[in-house]
């Protein structure tokens, strides 16, 4: 046990070098390496996270698993994932990061390898949860890696840029395991265990890129900190960060606050609709609307793709337009993620309007996520507490995200009809599903949060 | 000077997936690419067409080409056509009753235009439909399954593991 903390425990500091120059050009290099590194790997390990969602309809459909079954498998991840958030965000300032990076990814492949032979339900969900908290040290070993190589006044930047790697990651498992997965001659039609072989071979190659590439803190490697380097005075703050170890008392105290409880129950609800969609919504379009699983992923991934946008259009427009009032601002972008599920769900049954309704459904939804899950939060904690707000409110919106699945699942699976084509002993099986229930759900989690988070509307800021 | 060695090692990562995604499973060529041969053989399929309307009603028609037929005498197939239960089963809260509502044996393909009554709190959990284990030499049997939520077209092949969803 202490040689795997020694293994993962952050180098010793060595000693200084002195030429200038070679600090310099270190500097740029590792630097260069940490973006690239966080940015393609993080997506990478993205690929590990959402296999599943990729291979349900197929898992359904091989009589593999049932809907219900699917869906508390795929809650497991995200119970695993909420918990990840928390104990890896404590964890992660202790460790090399290129090392607990790497575990978790290589860790997660081996989820997605065991989920390819596994047929047990207990067995997938032990696997699933896992995969959940393995994939849980990803996000924090970025952050601290920016920490460490990007100083106070240009992390911002860089931290937005950070922030798209999860565009690759859903591009690459919702367009490029799905090609895999469908039928030609849109895709290669290979069997559904290639949908998580695939993305485990990329998280092992990630891990290896991030071992090999991503480097410890600079103190480790003989050079001063980023803030020294570039002379801007972040080290002390980070250092008061670092003293304020009491500061876990004032952290409880946001547990006391009714608009945080508000937020996180529309943050939470809110993670109801979003993975509602991420995670049934390619197979509500493939059982109901009869679009191929390519077509079906590919929708899926327009309205992620716009989500990126939608994040830049919340912050700016709250800023310049509302005068930095989130309220206005989440009624207004809470109003695009609702009308379109109008649309997409009852809607006319044309792949134009289809598309252009899940494009302004991911903006809207991304925009009123930043809020609830960030900015909102940020704007009502106490400055000193945030971390704790936000903490709150993530493990919250992951805990109904989770739920949303099993229940999602149950729902799907009771409405099931199967019509069973016998030949002596073998049999053929086509599922028919009915989504009107579940549907009801999910419209029904968007409209709570949005009402929820209109209710804010005369909270001011704190501090 | 530092050598940059990010860009071989993404090569070799984008060499290893494009190999991984390109290898292997590409047996069952028939039922994979099945759409490429089923509109040349479409006289030889039975078909079947069923309706679950969703207040416990069911109502179907099938056709079967007499080249399926060839093991069994003329009144093997009246016999057939006279009991809806011998072509299909419906498994639901509360019994079904299941009629044959018209046939014609003397067509070719033969029809039948069957139903089930279900009653309208009965949730159809189950219909079985067991025309190739009534005739060994049906291959083949194309199908169009509709319920209040949705529709399916389908195939199914005695040659295949599973239901043919691409047939055109």
């Amino acid at each position: 046990m202490k040689s795997l903390l020694r293994f993962f425990a952050a180098g010793k500091d060595q000693p200084r070098i002195t030429d200038t120059a070679l600090i310099d050009e270190q500097f740029r290099y590792y630097r260069r390496n940490v973006l690239v590194v966080i940015i393609l790997c993080y997506g990478l390990g993205y690929v590990c996270r959402l296999a599943l969602n990729v291979v349900k309809k197929p898992l359904m459909d091989a009589g593999v698993f049932t809907p219900e079954e699917v869906g508390f498998i795929g809650s497991m991840l995200l119970y695993g994932y909420a918990l990840g958030k928390f104990s890896n965000g404590f964890l992660s300032d202790y460790a090399n990061v290129k090392r607990f990076f790497a575990a978790g990814l290589f860790m997660s492949a081996m989820m997605n390898f065991g989920m390819s032979f596994s047929s047990i339900v207990w067995v997938s969900a032990l696997l699933w949860v896992l995969n959940g908290w393995f994939q849980g040290f990803g996000a924090p070993s970025c952050a601290v890696a920016l920490a460490n190589w990007y100083s106070n006044n240009e992390r911002g930047r860089y931290y937005g840029l950070w922030s798209t790697a999860h565009a690759i990651g859903e591009g690459l498992t919702y367009l490029g395991i799905a090609l895999l997965i469908a039928l030609p001659p849109k895709g290669l039609g290979l069997s559904w265990q290639y949908g998580f072989w695939v993305p485990a071979t990329i998280c092992v190659l990630a891990a290896a890129i991030v071992y090999t590439y991503l480097p410890d803190r600079p103190r480790t490697l003989g050079l001063p900190s980023v803030a020294e380097w570039r002379n801007d005075g972040g080290d002390k703050a980070r250092a008061a960060v670092h003293d304020a170890a009491s500061i876990m008392k004032d952290q409880l105290k946001v547990l006391a606050i009714p608009s945080i409880w508000v937020i996180a129950l529309a943050s939470s609800s809110m993670y109801v609709t979003r993975y509602a969609v991420n995670s049934w919504g390619n197979v509500y379009l493939q059982e109901i609307r009869g679009f191929d699983l390519f077509d079906a992923n590919f929708f899926i991934f327009l309205n992620t793709a716009a989500g990126i946008l939608g994040c830049v259009a919340y912050g700016y427009l709250s800023d310049k337009l509302f005068d930095a009032r989130r309220p206005p601002a989440n009624l207004l972008f809470g109003l695009m993620e609702l009308l379109p599920l109008f649309v997409i769900f009852y809607g006319p049954a044309n792949t134009t309007i289809l598309m252009i309704a899940l494009v302004v459904y991911g903006f809207g939804l991304s925009g009123i996520l930043a809020s609830l899950g960030g900015l909102f939060a940020l704007d009502i904690a106490p400055k000193k507490v945030a971390g704790a707000a936000m903490g709150f409110i993530g493990i919250f919106s992951y805990f109904g995200a989770g739920l949303q699945d099993y229940i999602s699942g149950k729902l799907i699976y009771d409405s099931e009809m199967q019509v069973v084509f016998s030949m002596g002993d073998v049999t053929q099986t086509v599922f028919f599903y009915d989504y009107s229930t579940p549907i009801l759900f999910w419209i029904g989690a968007s409209v709570l949060s949005l009402v929820l988070a209109t209710s804010l509307w005369k909270v001011r800021a704190s501090d | 000077m530092i050598e940059y060695r990010i860009v071989p090692a993404a090569a070799v990562l984008i060499a290893v997936v494009s190999l991984g995604g390109c290898s292997g499973d590409d047996g069952g060529d028939y039922c994979k690419h099945h759409s490429e041969v089923h509109a040349d053989h479409i006289e030889s399929v039975a078909s079947l067409n069923l309706m679950a309307s969703g207040d416990g009603e069911l109502s179907g028609e099938m056709t079967i080409p007499r080249a399926a037929l060839t093991a069994l005498e003329a009144s093997d197939i009246d016999a057939l056509l006279a009991d809806a239960g011998n072509f299909f089963t419906v498994q639901s809260d509360s019994e079904c009753l299941i009629s044959v509502a018209a046939s014609n044996a003397l067509s070719d393909p033969i029809a039948a235009m069957f139903e089930a009554h279900c009653g309208a709190d009965n949730k159809l959990g189950r219909i079985d439909i067991t025309l190739f284990d009534r005739l060994a030499d049906l291959d083949e049997l194309e199908a169009s399954v509709t319920t209040t939520a949705t529709a399916k077209h389908f195939a199914i092949s005695r040659q295949c593991d599973a239901p043919i969803f691409r047939l055109e």
